[in-house]
C-alpha cells in the first residue's frame, strides 16, 4: 500500500481507532454521567427578591474598549458610605469575639 | 430546655406533618403557641441551649435532645461530646419543619439514587442518617448597586466578533436571607432558596423539641460580605440577560451594598443526610420547607469504568471491522464502508475534547456535595 509496509499500516490504523473509540466513549460516558448528576441549581429568579426591574443608569452597547475606565472610575466609590444602621446585637456581639 | 407533656411529663418532639408538639409517652399532643405559658423564660430576649461540640471537626451544634446522636453531622465522625449549658439570643422568627423525615428520605432517593450509587451509600440512607438542623439566617432588605463591563460574541455574516457592553443599574431588595453560620459555605446555602416567608412563625423553642439548631456566628461585616455576593449573584444573573450577545461574561464589576435597619434573625428548616464513603465524608441537604434538594451523590467508580469500558470496545471491534472492510472488500461497497468509517473518525475526534470537557464539569459538580465543599471546617481534619 504506497510502499508502507503493511504491519505499520496495521499497528497505525488500531492505535488510530482506539483513540477514535477512546473519544467516542468518553462523550457518550459524560452523557450518561451528566443524566445521572441531577445536581439542582437555584431556580431564584430576581423577582423572588424584589418588586421593581433593574433601574439602570447607564445602558450601552457595543463600547469601546476605554468604557472600562470610565465605568470603574464613576462606579469605584460606594454611594452609600457614612449611611449609620441599627445593627441587631447578635451580629455586634459575633464581631467583637473575632 | 426541654419542654415536658403536661399529661405525663414524657419528652415533647415537634412533629412537621402535624405541625404539633408530640408526646411519645401518652400521645398527647400540644400546638407550640399553647405550651409557651409553661415556658419561663419564654419572653425573655436569651434562651438557654446546650452546646455540643465534634472533636474531630470543631463544629457545634445545639440540641435539647440529652440522648444527642453521637455523629457529627458535619463530618460523619462519632466523636461528638457535650460541652456547655450556654445562653443564645432569641432569634427573631422561625420556619417550621414541614417535611417529615420520611419525605426527605424520599426525596433524596428519587433525586439522587441511580444505577450507579453505590450499595454501600443506599444502604446509609437511613432515618438515623438524616437530622433536621435550623440553620440561622439574616432576612434582610437592601439597596444595591452594581456596574458591569461585560464581553459578548456577535455574527457578522459568518464571522464571529468580540464586542463589549457596559451596564450600571441600581435596585432594592427585599426579604434575600444570608446564611448567618461560618460553617456553611454560602455557596451551598444559596441553592436551598428559596424559601417562602408567609409561613414564618414567631421564635419560639418549642419548635426545636427533637431537632437540632446552630447559632449565627458572622459578624456584621461578614454578613455584609455574604450579602453583597448573593445580591451580585441574582442581579448579574438577571442583568446579562439584557446583553445582546452570545456567551456574555462579566469581565470587570464592582458593586455597593447598603443593608438596612436591623436584619431579621431567623431559624431556617433544613434536613442534612450525612454518610461517609470511601474515608471521605458527604453532605446532601434537603430544604425543611419546601424539599428542594441539594447535594450529589459519588458514583460506583466501578460501574462507570464498566460503561466506558463497554462503549469503548464497542466502537473498537466496528471500527476494525470497518477497515478491514475497506482494505478486503469489492470497490462496490467500498465507498459506503468508507464513508461510514470517515464519519465515525471525525465524530470521535471531535467527541474527544468535548468528552473530556462533559467530564471536568460533571466532575466539578459531584464535589459539591463532599462535605469539605459544603462546609468551612474549623478544625483542620487529620488523616
Ligand atoms: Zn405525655
Ligand atoms: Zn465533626
Amino acid at each position: 500500500m504506497y510502499g508502507i509496509p503493511m504491519p505499520i499500516v496495521i499497528v497505525f490504523a488500531i492505535f488510530f481507532w482506539s483513540l477514535v473509540s477512546a473519544g467516542i466513549s468518553l462523550f457518550i460516558t459524560s452523557l450518561i454521567l451528566k443524566k445521572y448528576i441531577n445536581a439542582e441549581e437555584t431556580h431564584c429568579s430576581i423577582y423572588e427578591y424584589s418588586t421593581e426591574d433593574i433601574n439602570y443608569s447607564r445602558k450601552l452597547d457595543q463600547v469601546l474598549d476605554t468604557e472600562k475606565q470610565d465605568l470603574m472610575f464613576e462606579y469605584g466609590n460606594d454611594p452609600y458610605e457614612g449611611k449609620k444602621h441599627s445593627i441587631p446585637e447578635q451580629l455586634l456581639k459575633n464581631g467583637e469575639e473575632l | 430546655m426541654a419542654v415536658l407533656c403536661k399529661n405525663c411529663s414524657g419528652k415533647l418532639i415537634f412533629n412537621p406533618a402535624l405541625q404539633l408538639l408530640e408526646c411519645k409517652a401518652c400521645g398527647g399532643s400540644f400546638r407550640p403557641e399553647d405550651i409557651r405559658d409553661i415556658n419561663a423564660e419564654a419572653h425573655s430576649k436569651y434562651y438557654d441551649t446546650r452546646v455540643y461540640v465534634c472533636g474531630h471537626c470543631g463544629a457545634e451544634v445545639i440540641t435539647n435532645d440529652t440522648e444527642a446522636s453521637t455523629l457529627c453531622v458535619y463530618c460523619g465522625n462519632p466523636a461528638i461530646v457535650f460541652s456547655r449549658i450556654a445562653k443564645q439570643r432569641r432569634p427573631d422568627g422561625l420556619i417550621p419543619f414541614k417535611i417529615t423525615k420520611e419525605q426527605a428520605l424520599d426525596r433524596i432517593k428519587n433525586k439522587l439514587f441511580t444505577p450507579l450509587t453505590p450499595k454501600e451509600v443506599k444502604e446509609k440512607a437511613t432515618f438515623s442518617n438524616l437530622r433536621g438542623i435550623y440553620v440561622p439566617y439574616w432576612v434582610l432588605n437592601a439597596d444595591f448597586t452594581e456596574a458591569d463591563y461585560i464581553t459578548g460574541e456577535i455574527s457578522v455574516g459568518r464571522t464571529t466578533i468580540k464586542k463589549h457592553y457596559s451596564r450600571a443599574g441600581s435596585i432594592r431588595f427585599n426579604n434575600v436571607p444570608i446564611d448567618g453560620s461560618k460553617i456553611l459555605n454560602d455557596n451551598i446555602s444559596m441553592r436551598l432558596e428559596p424559601f417562602n416567608l408567609d409561613e414564618a412563625k414567631e421564635f419560639d423553642e418549642d419548635y426545636l423539641n427533637g431537632f437540632y439548631s446552630n447559632i449565627s456566628d458572622t459578624s456584621y461585616e461578614e454578613l455584609k460580605g455574604s450579602a453583597a455576593n448573593r445580591c451580585h449573584k441574582i442581579y448579574s444573573d438577571h442583568m446579562l440577560k439584557s446583553i445582546p450577545a452570545r456567551n456574555a461574561k462579566i469581565d470587570d464589576s464592582v458593586y455597593w451594598i447598603d443593608i438596612h435597619d436591623d436584619p431579621v434573625y431567623m431559624m431556617m428548616p433544613v434536613w442534612f443526610f450525612s454518610f461517609r464513603y470511601q474515608d471521605k465524608p458527604y453532605t446532601v441537604l434537603v430544604n425543611g420547607q419546601t424539599g428542594e434538594v441539594v447535594g450529589t451523590i459519588p458514583w460506583e467508580k466501578k460501574q462507570v469504568y464498566k460503561i466506558a469500558g463497554g462503549i469503548f470496545a464497542a466502537v473498537m471491534v466496528t471500527g476494525l471491522a470497518l477497515y478491514s472492510g475497506i482494505s478486503f472488500s469489492h470497490a462496490g461497497i467500498n465507498g459506503m464502508l468508507n464513508n461510514s468509517a470517515s464519519a465515525l473518525t471525525i465524530f470521535g475526534l471531535a467527541a474527544f475534547p468535548m468528552g473530556l470537557i462533559g467530564i471536568q464539569n460533571v466532575l466539578k459538580k459531584l464535589s459539591l456535595a463532599q462535605s469539605e465543599e459544603m462546609f468551612k471546617f474549623v478544625k483542620k481534619r487529620q488523616g
